[in-house]
């Protein structure tokens, strides 16, 4: 008897084409010519499906070479069935809503002017002696303790300090970064590009703070070159002016990408540029690495 | 130069050898992304999927016993690390037009080119079906015959029960063939008794 009218067609034929029918059961399948049919668009489903468009070889490398990378960074080992993204030390967990990259832009530049003022409350507060200032930046007070506002006072020599602070924090742990002084606190924020999400937003503040504000840091401010800190000092390679097998580096920042904290290099090589975000969680992976201006 | 087995480049990986994990990694680097890219959809997506997966298995390897075949247990890694991947993108707001999912018409046959004609596969929206496909169902139709695992891999991978396996390939692949424009698995197609 070849009726399957009882059964569901779709269920049987696929059972068919996986051999999941007794032999009897599957003969008379194959018989019936809307079984038939069903296979025969499984097996031009099949095809399609496995018709896979090939990947791009230069991306094939890329993607290799941050995998062996991220293979050999010192990072706590995660069950292997969850994700093995790094949490970033500092800032607050990507949100579950994306804010507009206007809003981000407005809270970057409401961060920078709260720092310049957490900088005048500490000078104003080691001129006078008294730590006790910090109350005159009562916001700042909220974010930092009155001892930490206290150690990132003197912003002059800030960046020597913190260079002197970085080495023995800079040394690679099994973790990922490690707790950030309040030293790294400060220049952190202070020079923080931010949170983005990909790689335009990114390129679009690197270029605001480019045209804007980084010349000035980099001749008033720049003196150690240690706001790489974590990268420069655990990625191989990687130098506090960045790869220089990438080339020489133009600009240099910290941010947080996709919810990782990163440093950001604009490289010069060749006549042309790239935007280049690398990891600083650990895994030194290469997160962005796309074309820079034209 | 001499080809070495797996089993040989993943004791030398797990050695801390990086050339041997290269080579493992590029080896089966085909497999994975055809696996990111049919979960994906579309090439970028695919393309961050495929790095997130392979760097779990970089890191995962340590723990790899061997009890498993390699090719099963890299499977497992990749799909959950697609899976995560995908799953933070989707939490964020795309516009995602229909080109995604007309990217590379023409970029058929790189790993299996199948017993079709090219100009065939052309006209088959593989991805657009897949995308309108329910998550698990799309998972365990791509695990089954686009790497072609067992139901009973397939369901410990996906944290099912095998019967629930074979239910989701049965409709994914009905679905996927009304998709493609088979009209021979129309649900209200009369049924002819012969």
């Amino acid at each position: 008897m070849t009726d399957f009218s009882s059964r569901d067609l779709d269920a049987l034929a696929s059972d068919l084409v996986d051999g999941l029918l007794p032999p009897e059961e599957a003969a008379r399948a194959r018989q019936d010519p809307e079984v038939a049919a069903r296979v025969a668009s499984i097996e031009v489903m099949r095809s399609a499906l496995r018709s896979v468009p090939p990947p791009d070889p230069a991306m094939t490398d890329r993607i290799l070479a941050a995998a062996i990378a991220a293979a050999s960074s010192p990072v706590e080992e995660l069950p292997q069935t969850r994700r093995l993204t790094a949490v970033p030390p500092a800032p607050p967990p990507p949100p579950a809503r994306p804010v507009p990259s206007s809003t981000r832009r407005w809270l970057a530049a409401a961060a920078v002017l709260l720092v310049a003022g957490l900088v005048t409350a500490g000078l104003v507060s080691s001129r006078s002696g008294h730590d006790e200032d910090v109350a005159d930046a009562p916001s700042a007070a909220e974010n930092r303790s009155p001892d930490k506002a206290g150690d990132s006072a003197a912003p002059p020599s800030s960046s020597t300090s913190v260079d002197d602070q970085q080495s023995p924090s800079g040394v690679p742990e099994t973790t990922g970064p490690s707790s950030p002084t309040s030293a790294d606190v400060m220049i952190d924020t202070d020079k923080d590009l931010g949170s983005v999400d990909s790689a335009e937003e990114l390129s679009a503040l690197v270029a605001q703070r480019y045209d804007e504000g980084y010349k000035r840091e980099e001749t008033s401010d720049r003196t150690g070159g240690a706001i790489d800190g974590n990268s420069s000092d655990t990625c191989p390679g990687v130098t506090n002016e960045g790869d220089p097998s990438r080339g020489t580096s133009l600009f240099s920042d910290d941010a947080t990408y996709d919810g990782r904290p990163v440093v950001v290099h604009v490289y010069q090589h060749n006549g042309t540029r790239r935007l280049v975000a690398t990891a600083t969680d650990g895994s030194c992976e290469v997160v962005v690495d796309v074309p820079y201006g034209d | 130069m001499p080809i070495t087995a797996d089993h040989e480049l993943i004791a030398a990986a797990q050695a801390g050898d990086n050339g041997a994990l290269d080579a493992l990694l590029r080896r089966h680097y085909d497999r994975i992304w055809a696996l990111c890219r049919r979960l994906a959809g579309n090439h970028a997506d695919a393309q961050d999927a495929t790095q997130e997966a392979l760097i779990a298995l970089a890191r995962g390897l340590r723990t790899f016993d061997g009890r498993a075949a390699f090719t099963t247990w890299s499977y497992r890694v990749a799909t959950n690390a697609c899976l995560d991947e995908l799953r933070r993108r989707a939490r964020r707001p795309v516009l995602r037009t229909d080109d995604h999912f007309h990217d590379e018409a023409g970029g058929v046959g790189a790993v299996d080119p199948g017993p079709l004609p090219d100009h065939v596969v052309d006209r088959l929206d593989i991805d657009g079906a897949l995308a309108r496909l329910p998550d698990d169902f799309r998972a365990a139709v791509v695990l089954r015959d686009l790497c072609d695992l067992e139901y009973a891999d397939i369901a410990e991978l996906l944290g099912v029960p095998p019967g629930t396996v074979r239910s989701r390939i049965a409709r994914g692949r009905a679905q996927l063939a009304r998709q493609l424009g088979n009209p021979d698995t129309a649900p209200e197609r009369p049924t002819p008794r012969p």
